[in-house]
């Protein structure tokens, strides 16, 4: 049986697995997190789960009453409490969807997580557990969260009653009953089966009126890309029972619905790419990558892709960080409106090896500048923000649809451009969104609706400055970035800004107008967090600096070298080349 | 009284000119500045006399702040074996550099004002040093078969570095180390941190200090589009390059401000300040193994520097053919040389001329083997005409 502080330090460890620098991040613990968590832990226990609440007990509990004076000393890289905390986020997940307006029902769940008995009277909270005690350990939790690198997101409830047990619901990810919602829908809205995690989102927001309470709010507000992860998780494990019931019912739906009748790859074995759009420097031609994404939790081993078949050409893998590889390219631009799969070898997933990595079929991509690295080619690292430039690569008739929108709630610059090679796709560049009042807005094509309808009001990007280039969301000391607020102007009312510098909780406030930029007087290394807020919105950001003392260099890729005959020189080091499987 | 240019014929100096500092911007064969050979047209000497005495017309005060200009000296470069000085002119009020034009004074080889007979002392500008002779030796001789070893030597130069503000020299120092920190990334990346780190002509021309970065063994290209920073080495510098010392070793390739650190609490680090590039970076150090080998234990392997002796000479031994070096360039996509001016260098300086058939065979041979056909040798001059006046000289470097 493990220990308090092991399942402390697997608390911690998942936590900076399933969360990507510089976003929001969450704790979202349920019994599958568990269950991976456990894999960490010597001996594994069987009963992941049993185990965790065991050990919270023993550490936490006493003479059955909680006390939080128990929770022990640890390294100095954790947090005491995360153990403690992940059990409160683990009974938010117990909570049903009618539970949820129920002031108690969240306690009940707790108390029985702890082994503690069910409350007599107005006694809702654990004994020892008064109103507000857990709130240090968030605080805590929060700062060290931001100390990685991550925009902490545990916070208060909006309602009074709702004010501290607010910090574990907003923590949960997909509880229980959401996760059996969620399978209703797939079954019920006939989801395909063959689809990759972007379409299964998009199709599940337009499912909304089937979704909980808890879901609806949780693919609208900050937790939605990491949410989507989840509900992918879900939809692949359903995808696979469909098929295998489908085969032995003998059923040819998928066929009827005009989508290949083949299976699905086993849960997580699939590799699902995003596509990159570079222009060369001399000619300014665009090409098109591809670019795997890593799931959350998978690791990134190296490993190869056969880019081409008829050449044979493997290309290996690298990790850009914790959710994407390198791209890999040029693609063939053909492959665009079909899609494609590509054959995988090598151990390419730390604990989860891929069978084979695909590029989606889709009638349009998104592609969005990079924000976390500031590389200048365009991408569909996520969903296109308030007021940012991004590329639509689509189909021809497609982008007839959004002339109506310009100046609307879209603008761009210039004029479609045909791809040459692409028969009917065309792109789109210098497109940015200029308004949110998406309700009214109404497009033949759905897909191409979700894909370009903004989240957030308020959006925050930092630009510009010297980025430490080994860590996404960093800049140099001395060379700190422009701030830039996304809104709307409405009115002509400033945006008040908070700027929390490394290690202080009380903020240096200022005002801005939106939409310009200003110089952020980052001075000290550290990590700042950066917080709008503007008629009820909210968005934060973060933004580290470093020191260019402390800064490390990182190894080079040897493939960029001079090579000349058998020899290949890096600087003044000169070495023989290899002289057959070498791959770049 | 000989002008300068008729003397720079002889090739050793001829061969030194890979680099040259004018104007303060560190220059090299491949770049656009102005040659060596404009500015020895502006420059006549007197080889009459026991030393080389230039004149120079006299130059009006420092046009920015009305300074005094002064002498710019000469420039370091790097590599081992490549070592020259050029003439500039600095201004000792605002230390800013002025490009050295017609109308100005003579110098001597002491550096002082209006030191030859017959010259105006009032308005002299002393404005290089350059090496004393005998009046009887070659100035740059010709180096017979003992000397073989060392083709390029100048040692004996009364060399010193040039001035260059700390504050300019600590902005490329920063560039190198950001590249050291990012590995490897895209040109147009290298462009937008120079730009921050308010170098503007390396922001302008970034292929141009990647190139320099590249001479200097910091970093290597690929594509022109993406660069990668080269591995940490120490070069042994030769008892001659060192002034009789054994112990110097030269840094190339990447470096952070950490490593130096470490690497100064076993050896002394002597940097020096070099315009328009990188500091250069010299240990003096007896036991360089046991230097690498307290870095190993401290810091990771991809930033413990290797040590080479004799670099030089296994890179010379492995140098290819100029044939064999042509037929490795890689292809530039989108370049058809029809629609260029081809213009080659020489001796530092562009020529607008028509390329020997060799060069234009191979060109348009490789051409032909990237697959584009050039079906039509008449319509392609006709469409190569047009495409001149329409489009920006570019610059095709085959030397």
């Amino acid at each position: 049986m493990a220990s308090y502080s092991r399942w402390n330090e697997a608390v911690h460890a998942y936590f900076l697995g399933a969360n990507a620098r510089g976003a929001s991040a969450f704790l979202g613990v349920d019994d599958d997190a568990l269950v991976l968590m456990a894999r960490s832990l010597s001996p594994v226990p069987r009963d992941a789960v049993g185990d965790f609440c065991h050990a919270v007990r023993q550490q936490c509990v006493i003479g059955g009453r909680v006390g939080l004076h128990m929770v022990p000393w640890c390294e100095p890289q954790w947090t005491a409490g995360g153990a403690f905390l992940a059990l409160l986020v683990l009974a938010a997940t117990r909570m049903t969807d009618d539970e949820a307006a129920s002031g108690s029902a969240y306690f009940v769940r707790l108390r029985e997580l702890l082994g503690l008995p069910k409350s007599k009277g107005d006694a809702v909270r654990p004994p020892g557990l008064d109103a507000g005690d857990e709130v240090s350990l968030w605080q805590e939790w929060n700062a060290w969260a931001q100390k990685r690198g991550f925009v902490p997101s545990a916070r208060p409830g909006t309602n009074v009653q709702d004010k501290y047990r607010g910090y574990a619901i907003g923590q949960s990810l997909l509880r229980d009953v959401d996760k059996k919602t969620l399978e209703r829908t797939f079954e019920a809205r006939r989801f395909g089966t063959l689809w990759d995690g972007d379409e299964v989102l998009r199709q599940t927001r337009r499912a909304s009126d089937h979704l909980t309470t808890h879901l609806r709010e949780l693919i609208a507000d900050d937790r939605g890309p990491i949410a989507a992860d989840r509900i992918f998780e879900v939809y692949e494990a359903w995808s696979q029972a469909r098929h295998q019931t489908q085969r032995e019912a003998g059923d040819k739906s998928n066929a009827a619905l005009g989508q290949p009748n083949r299976a699905p790859q086993a849960v997580g074995k699939t590799l699902f790419c995003g596509l990159l759009r570079r222009e060369h420097p001399f000619t300014g031609e665009a090409s098109y990558h591809l670019l795997p994404r890593l799931r959350s939790h998978h690791g990134a081993a190296a490993g190869q892709l056969l880019l081409d078949e008829d050449t044979a050409d493997w290309r290996a893998l690298r990790a850009l960080d914790e959710r994407w590889w390198h791209d890999v390219g040029p693609l063939k631009t053909p492959d665009l409106p079909t899609g494609r799969r590509f054959s995988m070898r090598g151990d390419n997933g730390g604990d989860h090896v891929y069978a084979e990595a695909e590029l989606p079929a889709r009638e349009c991509w998104v592609l969005v500048p990079d924000a976390m690295w500031g590389n200048p080619d365009f991408a569909s690292w996520r969903e296109p923000r308030l007021g940012e430039e991004f590329v639509l690569l689509a189909k021809a008739h497609l982008l007839e649809q959004l002339k109506p929108l310009r100046g609307r709630v879209l603008d761009w610059s210039g004029d479609p451009e045909p791809l040459e090679e692409v028969p009917g796709w065309a792109e789109l560049t210098g497109l940015s969104i200029v308004a949110t009042d998406w309700l009214q807005i109404e497009l033949k094509s759905a897909s191409l609706l979700e894909a370009l309808r903004p989240r957030q009001h308020l959006h925050l990007s930092l630009a510009g400055g010297v980025r430490y280039p080994a860590r996404a969301g960093c800049w140099m000391q001395g060379f700190a970035p422009s701030l830039q607020v996304h809104a709307v102007p409405f009115q002509h009312d400033a945006v008040t800004i908070e700027l929390f510098a490394p290690g202080q909780s009380a903020p240096h406030s200022f005002e801005m107008a939106p939409n310009l930029a200003r110089l952020l007087e980052l001075t000290r290394p550290g990590v700042w967090r950066i917080e709008a807020q503007w008629m009820g919105n909210r968005a934060q950001t973060i933004a580290e600096i470093v020191a260019w003392d402390t800064a490390k260099m990182t190894p080079a890729p040897p493939e960029i070298c001079a090579r000349w005959g058998d020899w290949r020189w890096r600087g003044a080091l000169g070495e023989a080349q290899p002289q057959s499987g070498d791959v770049l | 009284m000989k002008r300068v240019s008729e003397s720079l014929g002889l090739p050793g100096f001829q061969l030194q000119m890979h680099e040259l500092t004018v104007a303060g911007q560190q220059l090299n064969l491949f770049d656009a500045p102005p040659s060596i050979a404009e500015v020895s047209d502006e420059l006549t000497f007197d080889d009459t006399a026991d030393a080389p005495q230039f004149y120079v017309p006299p130059r009006p005060p420092h046009s920015v702040c009305g300074g005094t200009l002064q002498s710019g000296e000469g420039c370091c470069c790097a590599l081992p074996n490549l070592r020259f000085q050029s003439p500039y002119l600095r201004c000792a009020s605002c230390f800013g550099v002025v490009p050295l034009r017609p109308g100005h004074t003579l110098i001597d080889p002491e550096g002082k004002p209006g030191g030859v007979a017959g010259a105006s002392n009032k308005n002299s500008y002393p404005i290089a040093r350059l090496p004393r002779r005998p009046k009887s030796a070659p100035r740059f001789p010709l180096r017979g078969a003992a000397d073989d070893r060392e083709p390029f030597d100048v040692a004996d130069f009364d060399f010193e570095p040039p001035f260059v503000a700390p504050a300019e020299a600590e902005k490329h120092d920063r560039l190198l180390q950001w590249m050291a920190l990012a590995a490897s990334g895209s040109v147009a990346q290298l462009a937008s941190v120079a730009a921050t780190l308010q170098l503007e002509e390396v922001a302008q021309a970034p292929m141009q200090w990647l190139r320099r970065a590249r001479m200097l063994g910091h970093a290597e290209s690929r594509d022109g589009a993406r660069w990668a920073i080269a591995p940490p080495v120490l070069l042994q510098l030769s008892a001659h390059e060192a002034f009789g010392s054994e112990n110097q070793w030269l840094w190339c390739g990447g470096r952070d401000a950490e490593l130096l650190q470490l690497v100064g609490r076993h050896a002394d680090v002597r940097q020096t300040a070099q315009a328009g590039a990188p500091s250069r970076l010299v240990l003096h150090c007896d036991d360089v193994p046991a230097l690498l080998q307290g870095l190993r234990a401290e810091v990771e392997p991809h930033r413990v520097p290797v040590a080479l002796e004799r670099a030089g000479e296994t890179l010379a031994a492995r140098l290819p053919t100029l044939d064999a070096w042509a037929n490795g360039l890689v292809e530039q996509k989108g370049v058809c040389p029809s629609n260029y001016d081809l213009r080659y260098w020489q001796g530092g300086a562009a020529r607008s001329r028509v390329l020997a058939s060799r060069w234009v065979l191979r060109i348009l041979a490789a051409h032909r083997r990237w697959g584009t056909r050039l079906a039509n040798t008449r319509r392609a001059a006709q469409v190569a005409r047009v495409a001149r006046r329409r489009r920006k000289l570019a610059l095709l470097r085959v030397v």
